[in-house]
C-alpha cells in the first residue's frame, strides 16, 4: 500500500507501519576469541536515528596479532563520577542500524527501530565473579540499569524516578547460556517516550552482549496517545525475529568457564521475576500521587 | 535571601515589595500579594525560574523606562506614561499601574508556577545535557546552564516534537562532522543542546511560514531569551562553541540580538550555523560585535536540494526588518536578559537591575491591545 519513503500527506487513521522484510535480512557473523555470534538483520535505512551504522569485524582476538584487537572503551565519565554512579562498564561497539518503518499511502516514515548490539565487560567486580553465573547476572545486569537510568530523577516531582526497570524480565532458553530480555519504561510524565527494550546473554566470564532496541514513533506525545496513531507491533516483530535469530557458539575456553561457574549449583536458571528497582527516596504515596495524576 | 512579604496591617494599605530604600517603591495589591509571596517562596527553595521572576520585577525599582518588556495598552495610555502597563517575562504576566505618586502598583500576576516543570517534560525550551554515550537518555538542566568545561560545544536545534534522545542524535550527527576536534570532544565528554520544542521535524522540507523567524512567533522569542541568558551564564566559559542546526539558526539569531549592545563579550566563543534556515549574514555580523569567531567560515549552506529550496533568502531575521514587523518587533530586537547569581550592590543595582529582564512573548491575551514600548 505504497509504504514508502517519501512523505506527501498526515496520516488520520490508525497505521501499522512497514518495516524492512526479514526475508531478506542479512546474515551478520563474527568471532570473538574463538566464540562464534551469528544473527540477521535487515540492510542499513534509517531516517532519523542515523548515527554511522556499525558492523562488527570478521573476527576479534584480545591477544596475538591475527584479527582486530577487542577495542573495550571506558563508558565511565566525569559526569557519572558527580552523580555517584560507579566505574563498571567497558563497552565494545558491536553493531548498530536503525530502520525506518513507513505508514501507508505516502505518509512518509511514521516509526523507527534501532539497535545497539556492544559487548560490554564488567570491570571492578571481584576477580573470582563470572557471568555465566546466574546471580552474578542478574547483579550485574541490575547494576547496568543503574547505571544507565537511576540518576534520571525529576525534580519538580519531589525526586522520584522517571523510569522503572526492568520491566517484564523473561529469560530465553533458546541460547546454550542463560539469556534475558527486558523493558527499561519511562513513566507517563517523562519527557522521554520510547521504551528501551534490553537483552542480555554472557560470552565469558567478564563479558556480556547488551542488545538495546529503541522502537520510536518520532512524535513526542505521550504513549497512551501513540498507541492510538501508531502500532508497534511490525517493529516488536522485527525486534523478536532478530532475537531469536542469534546463534551462539562458545569457544572451548569459554564453555570451560561455564563449566567452573555453574558447577555444583543447583539452580542454573535466571529468576523468574525481577523486582522493579528503585533508585528514588519517595514513599509509595507520593509515587502514587504522580503516577495516578497522570500527566500533571 | 528573597524576603515574603505580608499585608500591612493597616487595612488596606497595599505591600511594599521593592524599593523601600531607594529607587522607585514597587507596591504589591493585596490580590496579587498570595501569588508573588508564592513566586517568592519557590525563589527562596531555589527555584531558578522563580528567582528570575522575583528579580524581574524588583528590577522595576529603577524604573521603566529603559525596559524592553514593557508593553502599554491603548486605551489606558494616560498622559506622561501614567497608568496601567505590563511587565512580560517568561510564563508571567504582571500588571501594573504607575501611580500618580511615583510607585508602581503590582495589580495582578498571573503565574505558570509549573514553568520548569513544563521545561523539564519538554513543552517549553530549555537546556539539555547530552552525554558522550549516544544510548544515554539526556537530562535536562534546571538551572539552565552548560556544563562548565573548556571548548564546550552546544547545539541550538531546530523545533521539534521528538523525544529529546532522537533529537540528540540528530544534533550530534552533524556536530561531528564539522571538525575532528569538536567530535573527539563529543565522544570523550558529549554536549549542551538547548532544544525548542513545537512542532515540525528536525529534518526535511519545512513550511516556509514556520521557518521565517519573524519576531512575533512566540515559541522562537522565548526559546531565544532563554538562550540569551545561558549565552550570558557561559560567557566565563572558554571558548564555548555556539553551533546552531538547521532552524537552530534563527533562534541563535535572535539571543545573538538580545545580547547586542548589552556591554556583553563573549570572548574566545565561537559560532557555527550549520545549514540555516534564516539570515547567517546578520548573525555572523552581531557575533563578530560580541567578539565571537566564526569557526571555519562560520556556516555549512549545504547543496542538498531541500537545503537550495530552502527559505535563507527569505527570513527576516535582521535588526531592520525587527524594527518593521509586529507586534514585538522593536522590543524583542533589543530585548535585555536576565542576570542571576549576583549580589548587587546599590549603585550597582540601577544598572544591572535594567539589564535584567527577559522580554517573553508569552503574553496569552489581549496580544491585539500591546504594542511595544514607544519611548525610550
Amino acid at each position: 500500500m505504497m509504504n514508502v519513503r517519501l512523505k506527501l500527506r498526515e496520516p488520520k487513521q490508525f497505521i501499522v507501519p512497514k518495516g524492512p522484510s526479514f526475508r531478506w535480512a542479512r546474515t551478520v557473523c563474527s568471532d570473538l576469541d574463538g566464540t562464534n555470534i551469528i544473527f540477521k538483520a535487515p540492510r542499513y535505512r534509517a531516517k532519523y536515528l542515523d548515527l554511522e551504522p556499525v558492523l562488527p569485524e570478521r573476527r576479534y582476538r584480545s591477544s596475538g596479532s591475527s584479527g582486530s584487537s577487542m577495542p573495550f572503551r571506558s563508558m565511565y565519565s566525569d559526569e557519572d563520577a558527580e552523580k555517584g554512579l560507579k566505574d563498571h562498564f567497558e563497552r565494545l561497539k558491536f553493531f548498530y542500524h536503525a530502520w525506518a518503518f513507513y505508514g501507508p499511502w505516502f505518509s512518509g516514515t511514521v516509526a523507527e527501530l534501532s539497535l545497539s548490539f556492544d559487548f560490554i565487560k564488567a570491570v571492578n567486580f571481584p576477580d573470582s565473579m563470572s557471568l555465566f553465573h546466574p546471580r552474578a547476572l542478574e547483579q550485574v545486569i541490575g547494576e547496568y540499569l543503574t547505571f544507565m537510568y537511576s540518576y534520571h530523577l525529576d525534580f519538580t516531582r519531589d525526586y522520584i524516578q522517571e523510569l522503572d526497570a526492568p520491566v517484564n524480565w523473561q529469560p530465553l532458553h533458546h541460547l546454550p547460556v542463560n539469556a534475558v530480555r527486558m523493558e527499561a519504561v519511562p513513566r507517563d510524565f517523562s519527557a522521554h517516550k520510547t521504551k528501551n527494550h534490553l537483552m542480555f546473554f554472557p560470552i565469558a566470564d567478564d563479558i556480556m552482549a547488551c542488545l538495546h532496541f529503541m522502537p520510536s514513533r518520532i512524535l513526542g506525545l505521550p504513549r497512551s496517545e501513540l498507541d492510538k496513531r501508531v502500532s508497534v507491533d511490525p517493529m516488536y516483530e522485527l525486534m523478536d525475529n532478530i532475537i531469536n535469530s542469534i546463534q551462539l557458539e562458545l569457544s572451548p575456553e569459554a564453555k570451560a568457564q561455564q563449566a567452573r561457574a555453574l558447577d555444583g549449583l543447583g539452580n542454573t536458571e535466571l529468576v523468574k521475576d525481577y523486582p522493579l528497582l528503585k533508585w528514588d527516596n519517595a514513599t509509595w504515596e507520593v509515587e502514587q500521587k504522580y503516577l495516578n495524576s497522570g500527566a500533571a | 535571601m528573597l524576603q515574603q512579604n505580608h499585608p500591612n496591617p493597616q487595612d488596606g494599605q497595599p505591600a511594599t515589595i521593592a524599593g523601600q530604600h531607594a529607587g522607585k517603591r514597587v507596591r504589591c495589591s493585596p490580590q496579587a500579594l498570595p501569588v508573588f509571596d508564592e513566586i517568592v517562596g519557590l525563589a527562596n527553595k531555589g527555584n531558578y525560574w522563580a528567582t528570575f521572576i522575583v528579580k524581574g520585577i524588583k528590577g522595576l525599582t529603577s524604573g521603566r523606562l529603559h525596559m524592553d518588556n514593557i508593553y502599554i495598552q491603548q486605551e489606558n495610555n494616560l498622559a506622561y506614561g501614567r497608568g496601567l502597563f505590563y511587565v512580560v517575562l517568561p510564563g508571567v504576566t504582571a500588571t501594573l499601574e504607575d501611580c500618580a505618586d511615583g510607585t508602581y502598583m503590582l495589580q495582578t500576576l498571573k503565574a505558570d508556577i509549573n514553568y520548569m516543570q513544563h521545561q523539564k517534560d519538554k513543552q517549553k525550551p530549555g537546556v539539555w545535557r547530552v552525554s558522550k554515550d549516544e544510548r544515554k537518555l539526556p537530562e535536562f538542566q534546571e538551572s539552565g546552564r552548560i556544563l562548565d568545561k573548556e571548548y564546550r560545544p552546544v547545539v541550538i536545534g531546530d523545533r521539534a516534537i521528538d523525544d529529546p534522545q532522537p533529537v540528540a542524535i540528530a544534533a550530534r550527527k552533524d556536530l561531528i562532522k564539522t571538525e575532528n576536534t569538536i567530535k573527539s570532544m563529543v565522544d570523550h565528554s558529549g554536549f549542551d543542546l538547548h532544544h525548542t520544542p513545537g512542532g515540525g521535524a528536525i529534518v526535511g522540507l519545512k513550511k516556509a511560514k514556520e521557518a521565517l523567524a519573524t519576531s512575533n512567533d512566540k515559541a522562537l522569542m522565548e526559546s531565544a531569551i532563554l538562550l540569551a541568558n545561558t549565552m550570558y551564564n557561559a560567557r566565563k566559559v572558554q571558548g564555548v562553541l555556539w553551533f546552531s542546526d538547521w532552524g537552530g539558526s534563527a533562534v541563535l539569531t535572535r539571543a545573538l540580538q538580545v545580547l547586542q549592545g548589552k556591554n556583553v563579550r563573549l570572548d574566545k566563543h565561537s559560532v557555527f550555523l550549520n545549514r540555516p534556515t534564516s539570515s547567517s549574514s546578520e548573525a555572523l555580523k552581531i557575533a563578530k560585535d560580541l567578539d565571537i569567531t566564526p569557526l571555519g567560515n562560520g556556516k555549512s549552506a549545504g547543496l542538498r536540494p531541500s537545503e537550495v529550496v530552502g527559505n535563507h533568502l527569505h527570513s527576516d531575521v535582521t535588526a531592520q526588518s525587527a524594527l518593521k514587523t509586529g507586534l514585538f518587533g522593536l522590543s524583542t530586537a533589543s530585548a535585555a536578559f536576565g542576570v542571576l547569581g549576583f549580589g548587587l550592590s546599590a549603585a550597582g543595582a540601577v544598572g544591572l537591575g535594567g539589564a535584567m529582564y527577559y522580554v517573553s512573548t508569552t503574553v496569552q491575551s489581549g496580544t491585539k491591545k500591546l504594542k511595544g514600548k514607544e519611548y525610550k
